[in-house]
């Protein structure tokens, strides 16, 4: 099976190219202050949902703006913007993970995950679960 | 500790399913070990003794499954909610038809229903496999050792093994309170079916994906047999091919049914999106496919039984690391539609861990056994190029499943690594293993078995020039890559290496060239001809993807708005767009209207009305239709909304509620009036409109203002202009008696209050104050995208599955004749 051996070899080469050439698409978690260290890189904050500060939807003047703040783990607090209406449930959020770039002193995200804590009561029974929603700006 | 005596439970049905739960996993162990025994003897009538035990013992555990589903299943139809699986899935609301959904809507149902699967697998196999049917059923067995292991939930050394679904609420959260008064079941109801999963599609999708799951096992199985007994002669390969046959296209239409779900019925806004639980199943479809392309291989030339085996072992191994994916809550932070984590994932560790070791060990010691020829396979055979076009579907598959597996490494070695565009990303590589494939696919089949046969594969060329004149033609019309820049792979900007391009190329090489191989060399036998009309399918797929993806465009722009920087592209901030009831908005080239909303149990319908014209004044639209997206405002899940989608043959129009207003939570909304004072013939802009002061009106009309012969009275009249409505309004101010009065004049379509506050005779100006009530606005935003070409990809994926029934039935047919030869069985 020498020629398939070949064909292997060859396959294998194009696929480590791939990888190596689209390795640019990878990020990793990180926090307000590394984002701003490269603004316009994309990044992952996980973070909790200021709820003291405003939350600003206002569809009547903009349906794609949706505005908050997020502290991320390491403590910091920037503001985030998202184009396009909250997610529902939003302020029920307990995590929130944003994928998104910094953009002069604003964080843009492009796609939020939510954690939501779905308390499932009916007076006698209490449930809590997670499950995760995701919502992305882009089609 | 005093017992309390309940009142209201059903205690004997959890019994009884419970038993049958240990019951189906002793069987099947016995089960296992009698078939296991039964091949490795080699007088035949021990041999054959030990096959019925093991017969018996696999019977008992496929009714003891079935009484396990049968008690499950009365225990959701009468609603016993003293059980939690009962009450976490189900409740009284819930209509007739889901019934059967919230059966597996959770983890231990899910497990049920491939249990079933395999049961059924199991009993044909011992009705129609011969000599197969000890070790293949040994194997079945084993499995369903551990699987059914995953639904008896006792604990053992301290480790609790499996989750049982009869387990009671009251067992499973002892400590709450509500388990003190005997009589806690009085006016319980149970939590329902997720409303996103309340879809006919939960009804039919589980059940065929979960068959393309468990029938998987059946290629393994003959594998391991193959192996185990080092007899892979024709009576090996025919059964194998047919399963493997089988498990491709129940596992393709299931994972299609997940793709047509989605875009049916959920607002993700496309068919795939490269979600990780997604790509956890097309993986081992697209290994079991390599699989079968190179046993044809094998059958006709000898050649890559070795890779075939390693194929079926993956694709189980794969199925059974999907599941290890989708249930042990590890995809949390990346995927929408996990399961939630019930703490198995040691025991789903141990079930992937050992069959790949039983598997992998069998392999590498039987691997110099396997027949395998010194010489090499001819250049331009069919079975070189079978191997290779495998191979490719190979490494794209592993890349897939690396990238799928990063939160599996990233807890292994305390990483971070994560994609963040999942569709560009994938689409990036996957796409060119797509040409290369969908290019093999039709070449490869002017290929012969065994030799070089030029002359036959010549005639590929009339295809391929054909399909080259055809993509020059399409893209010069529709803008496909060549004159289109595309930043997709900088350092080949020169046009007709635009992977779209290749791809149009290669899928309309594949569709023509399959259907000319039915005529050219097939002479026309349909019969014989499946693989060809699986490949036509294949080639439509993948140009409805080109088309659909390449060209979808979000029509629902919103022109208006603040700008907030170049963070965002102008494509990703004007999505979604606003729609004032009644209030015609439009959209590229329709005008749409939001009629109306009507709410019809817990859903609430949206009315859009699309009006196909160029002027919003046009009276006569070339085309009106109305979409009824509805959204479920759910108190557990908030707003789930579901699309109307607008079906043409040649593309769709997919609308979808993004948001409605909030109309539960107005108690922190600002309610404040806004002021301002002007001038006749001044201008204000408030948040949404424009106003002007047109007249002081010192006879005012107003509904609410009855005249008095002593009032001062005066009414301001204004014209408020939002960006699709005008409106005229009056609002009053007038003094009686020395009292300041005032009428307001409220538009209610618009939610917008103006008063008349103050006239100030000095400067000859009037104040007015403005409040815009946006909870009072009925209004909804909506997104809206066209899907060109969507149907290409249904009918690509119909004629796919059609193409592999016709290449079971012709395998079938195959080895039915053979079995009366005499080399059948060397």
């Amino acid at each position: 099976m020498k020629k398939s051996h070949i064909a292997l070899l060859i396959l294998m080469a194009v696929a480590i190219v791939y990888i190596v050439s689209t390795s640019g698409n990878y990020s990793s978690y990180a926090g307000f202050d590394k984002a701003s260290q490269n603004e316009g890189k994309i990044y992952q904050v996980v973070g909790l949902l200021n709820k003291d500060k405003k939350i600003h939807y206002d569809p009547l003047k903009d349906p794609n703006y949706f505005s908050f703040f997020l502290i991320d783990k390491e403590g910091k607090e920037n503001k985030v913007v998202y184009p396009g209406p909250p997610p529902p449930d939003f302020e029920r959020s307990e995590d929130v993970v944003l994928n998104g770039a910094m953009a002069g002193d604003e964080f843009h995200a492009t796609k939020i995950l939510l954690k939501c804590p779905s308390k499932y009561e009916d007076g006698k029974f209490e449930e809590k679960e997670y499950e995760v929603k995701e919502y992305k700006a882009q089609t | 500790m005093d017992q309390i005596t309940f009142i209201g439970e059903h205690l004997l049905i959890g019994n009884i399913g419970h038993f049958c739960a240990i019951t189906s996993m002793v069987a099947a162990l016995l089960a296992s070990i009698a078939y296991f025994i039964s091949n490795n003897k080699e007088n035949p009538e021990e041999k054959l003794s030990w096959k019925n035990l093991g017969r018996v013992c696999f019977t008992l555990h496929g009714f003891s499954v079935i009484g396990i589903i049968a008690t499950l299943f009365l225990m959701i139809w009468n609603n016993y909610f003293e059980y939690h699986y009962v009450f976490s899935h189900s409740s009284t609301e819930l209509p007739v038809h889901y019934i059967v959904s919230c059966f597996w809507e959770g983890q231990e149902g899910s497990f049920l229903l491939w249990t079933f699967w395999h049961v059924i697998l199991g009993l044909f196999t011992i009705s129609t496999s011969g000599k197969w049917e000890s070790p293949v059923m040994s194997v079945i067995s084993i499995t369903q050792v551990f699987l059914a292991a995953m639904l008896i939930g006792i604990y053992f050394f301290g480790y609790k093994i499996g989750s049982s679904p009869f387990i009671l609420m009251r067992d499973f959260m002892p400590a709450n309170p509500a388990f003190l008064n005997p009589n806690y079941l009085e006016g319980v109801d149970g939590n329902g079916l997720n409303p996103l999963l309340q879809n006919y599609w939960m009804v039919i999708h589980p059940p065929v994906l979960f068959l393309g799951f468990a029938a998987t096992i059946m290629p393994f199985a003959y594998t391991i047999a193959g192996l185990w007994n080092g007899d892979f002669s024709k009576s090996w390969v025919y059964p194998t091919l047919r399963w493997s046959l089988f498990s491709s296209v129940f596992l393709g239409v299931g994972i299609l049914m997940g793709g047509a779900w989605a875009y049916e019925s959920l607002s993700f806004g496309g068919y795939w999106a490269w979600d990780p639980v997604e790509n956890a199943s097309l993986v081992p479809w697209i290994i079991s496919i390599c699989g079968f392309h190179t046993l044809l291989a094998y059958k006709h030339s000898g050649h890559a039984l070795r890779a075939t085996s390693i194929f079926y072992i993956l694709t189980f191994i794969l199925i059974l690391y999907s599941t290890f994916l989708t249930r042990s809550g590890i995809l949390g932070d990346t995927s929408v539609h996990a399961f939630v984590d019930l703490g198995m994932s040691g025991q789903l560790i141990v079930f992937l861990v050992s069959f790949m070791l039983l598997a992998f060990v069998l392999l590498i010691v039987k691997w110099n056994k396997m027949p395998h020829p010194e010489k090499e396979e001819p250049t331009y055979s069919r079975e070189f190029w079978l191997f290779v076009g495998s191979l490719t579907m190979f490494l794209v598959s592993l890349l897939i499943a690396v990238d799928t597996s990063w939160p599996v490494v990233n807890k292994i070695f305390n990483t971070e690594r994560v994609i963040v565009d999942p569709v560009s990303h994938y689409n990036r590589y996957s796409i060119w293993f797509g040409i290369a494939v969908l290019l093999l696919a039709v070449t490869t089949q002017f290929m012969r078995y065994k030799g070089n046969n030029f002359k036959m594969l010549s005639k590929a060329a009339f295809s391929f020039i054909a399909a080259l004149l055809l993509a020059f033609g399409i893209s010069y019309y529709a803008n496909y890559g060549i004159f289109e820049k595309t930043n997709f792979f900088n350092a080949f900007e020169m046009p007709f290496l635009s992977p779209y391009f290749l791809l149009l190329f290669a899928a309309l090489y594949a569709i023509i060239g399959n259907a000319a191989y039915i005529f050219q060399v097939l002479k026309g036998k349909i019969k014989v001809a499946g693989s060809a009309v699986a490949h036509i399918g294949f080639g439509l797929m993948l140009l409805g993807v080109l088309i659909s993806s390449s060209k979808k465009e979000v029509i629902s722009k919103n022109n208006i708005g603040v700008d907030f920087g170049s963070g965002f592209s102008q494509e990703e901030k004007m999505n979604n767009i606003l729609l004032v009831r009644n209030q015609p908005v439009q959209m590229g080239d329709y005008w749409l209207t939001y009629k109306d909303s009507r709410v019809d149990l817990h859903d609430t319908y949206y009315e859009i009305e699309y009006h196909k014209k160029e002027k919003m004044d046009d009276k006569n639209p070339t085309e009106v239709f109305n979409l009824y997206p509805y959204a479920q405002v759910n108190p557990k899940m908030g707003l789930v909304s579901n699309p109307d989608t607008k079906h043409y043959w040649t593309k769709d129009i997919f609308t979808f509620v993004s948001s409605v207003p909030d109309n539960t939570d107005t108690s922190d909304k600002e309610q404040s009036f806004e002021e301002f004072t002007l001038s006749v013939g001044d201008t204000v802009s408030t948040g949404s409109s424009l106003i002007v002061l047109n007249k002081l009106n010192p006879n005012p009309v107003h509904p609410d203002y009855l005249a008095t012969p002593n009032d001062i009275a005066v009414g301001a009249q204004m014209t408020v202009m939002t960006l699709s409505n005008k409106v005229d309004v009056e609002p009053v101010y007038y003094i009686r008696g020395n009292i300041e009065n005032k009428i307001p004049d409220v538009i209610e379509e618009l939610g917008i209050t103006v008063n008349f506050d103050k006239v100030l005779p000095n400067e000859s100006k009037v104040t007015i104050s403005v409040l815009e009530d946006a909870a009072k606005t009925d209004f909804i935003i909506l997104k809206a995208i066209v899907f060109p070409g969507i149907n290409v990809l249904w009918l690509g994926c119909i004629v796919m599955a059609i193409g592999f029934f016709m290449s079971i039935i012709q395998r079938y047919r195959e080895g039915k004749r053979l079995k009366k030869s005499a080399n059948y069985n060397s």
